[in-house]
């Protein structure tokens, strides 16, 4: 009898997963390109929410913001607080967010890392001008490219082996 | 965020995580340097030799301006003593070791760059990085194998400064975006546009008398005691390949340089 899929299953890819979510975000981007860029691991985190639901993800949360805390330069716990509060809301939702859409989702992930700036302007206090302000105001927005590709990729990557 | 912000408690943590973070930096830089070993690869052999003769020239010409600096920093320290100065500075010697960029802070949180030289190979905290114009950084972190450099624009690092032509001192502190404050100069002050602003040497961190910035606007406030000057780097911020990291040994008895 086949037993239902658990976390412990996927350990390794949700590994790689994050590690590649934090070499996306290193990548040496021209300025302010870089600015356009989501932190991935937040997307990621929120992908294996919805996916992993005998788990609740807050370590991780906590664990990928301080590695994005030392990656920025930014306060130590700054993402963490930013990563978990954001979480916290995913959780919330998930068990409706995860039939939806993947356009839905980015949809709702989009405004969520409006909150994300919103929030991180007063904890990560972003150091930015008139002419690059735009870039991160813009951030969210590619968010709805990238989410489907993220999502599209690790359902792939997870599907179930009589799929292969 | 408390602790790390009023105490250096976690340091040691910020230090582990840029350790945990180095072979993530990388890979991440793995794409540049694959292409940049591509294209060298197909320098012609004609532009190398090009270029290896105006490094020669160029060579020959900087160690005869050295063999000038040598006889100036002699005279110097003879007229030194002479003077009897009594607030002179703490000589030091310096060495210097070349560090690549392999790659810059693209966030819009702290401005800094990390360099491919580490606490194995002698780099410590709070060496400054310098580039064939000026001052270019400090080290903040150093993991084993590579060290984050926060640059001079970066908001929280300061820098003791005084103005070359005048002798006037100020501290320069980062804006971000390619742009420096200069701080504590009171209106009336001897300042223009174009000024260059040299390290002074106070706080014993940055030896005295590197090119930091170039003044670029005077701005005068009314009701302000001080002036709001602008200045915009010396350095090549952003577009460096190779810096220098200063290993600086403090001595105690200036005349035995």
């Amino acid at each position: 009898m086949k037993t239902p899929p658990r976390t412990t299953d996927a350990f390794w890819l949700i590994l790689l997963s994050y590690l590649v979510a934090l070499v996306i975000n290193a990548l040496p981007l021209p300025h302010p390109w870089g600015l356009l860029l989501p932190p991935v691991g937040l997307l990621v985190l929120f992908y294996w929410a919805l996916r992993q639901l005998d788990r609740t993800h807050f370590v991780a949360a906590v664990l990928i913001g301080l590695l994005y805390d030392a990656l920025e330069g930014t306060l130590l716990g700054g993402h963490a607080l930013l990563f978990s509060v954001l979480l916290f809301i995913v959780l919330r939702l998930r068990l409706r967010l995860r039939l939806a859409h993947p356009l839905q989702q980015s949809l709702l992930f989009t405004g969520l890392l409006y909150l994300f700036e919103a929030l991180g302007w007063f904890i990560l206090r972003p150091n930015l001008d008139e002419a690059t302000r735009i870039y991160w105001l813009a951030m969210p927005l590619t968010a709805l490219l990238i989410w489907p590709v993220i999502s599209a990729t690790l359902h792939f990557l997870t599907r179930p082996a009589g799929a292969r | 965020m408390a602790v790390d912000h009023y105490t250096h408690l976690i340091d040691d943590l910020r230090v582990a995580l840029v350790q945990l973070l180095q072979p993530v930096e990388y890979l991440a830089t793995t794409p540049r340097l694959l292409y940049e070993s591509y294209t060298e690869a197909q320098t012609d052999e004609a532009v190398l030799r090009r270029r290896l003769a105006a490094a020669e020239a160029e060579n020959l010409l900087l160690r005869s301006k050295l063999l000038q600096m040598e006889d100036l920093k002699a005279e110097n320290r003879r007229l030194r003593l002479l003077l009897d100065a009594s607030g002179r500075l703490p000589v030091e010697k310096t060495d210097l070791m070349i560090a690549t960029v392999l790659r810059y802070g693209s966030g819009p949180f702290e401005n800094y760059a990390v360099i491919n030289k580490g606490a194995l190979d002698g780099i410590r905290p709070n060496s400054p990085v310098i580039d064939p114009a000026g001052i270019f950084g400090l080290v903040t972190e150093t993991a084993a194998l590579t060290s984050r450099v926060r640059l001079l624009t970066d908001p929280d690092l300061a820098i003791p400064v005084r103005i070359e032509r005048t002798g006037q001192r100020a501290i320069t502190q980062g804006l971000g975006h390619g742009r420096v404050l200069v701080r504590f100069l009171r209106k009336g002050a001897d300042i223009q546009v174009g000024d260059l602003l040299v390290t002074s040497g106070l706080g014993n961190i940055y030896p005295p008398g590197y090119p930091v910035a170039r003044i670029s606007a005077i701005d005068f406030q009314r009701d302000a005691v001080f002036l709001r000057v602008i200045a915009q780097p010396v350095s090549q911020l952003y577009n460096n390949d190779e810096v220098l990291v200063l290993k600086i040994h403090h001595e105690d008895t200036p005349a035995n340089d």
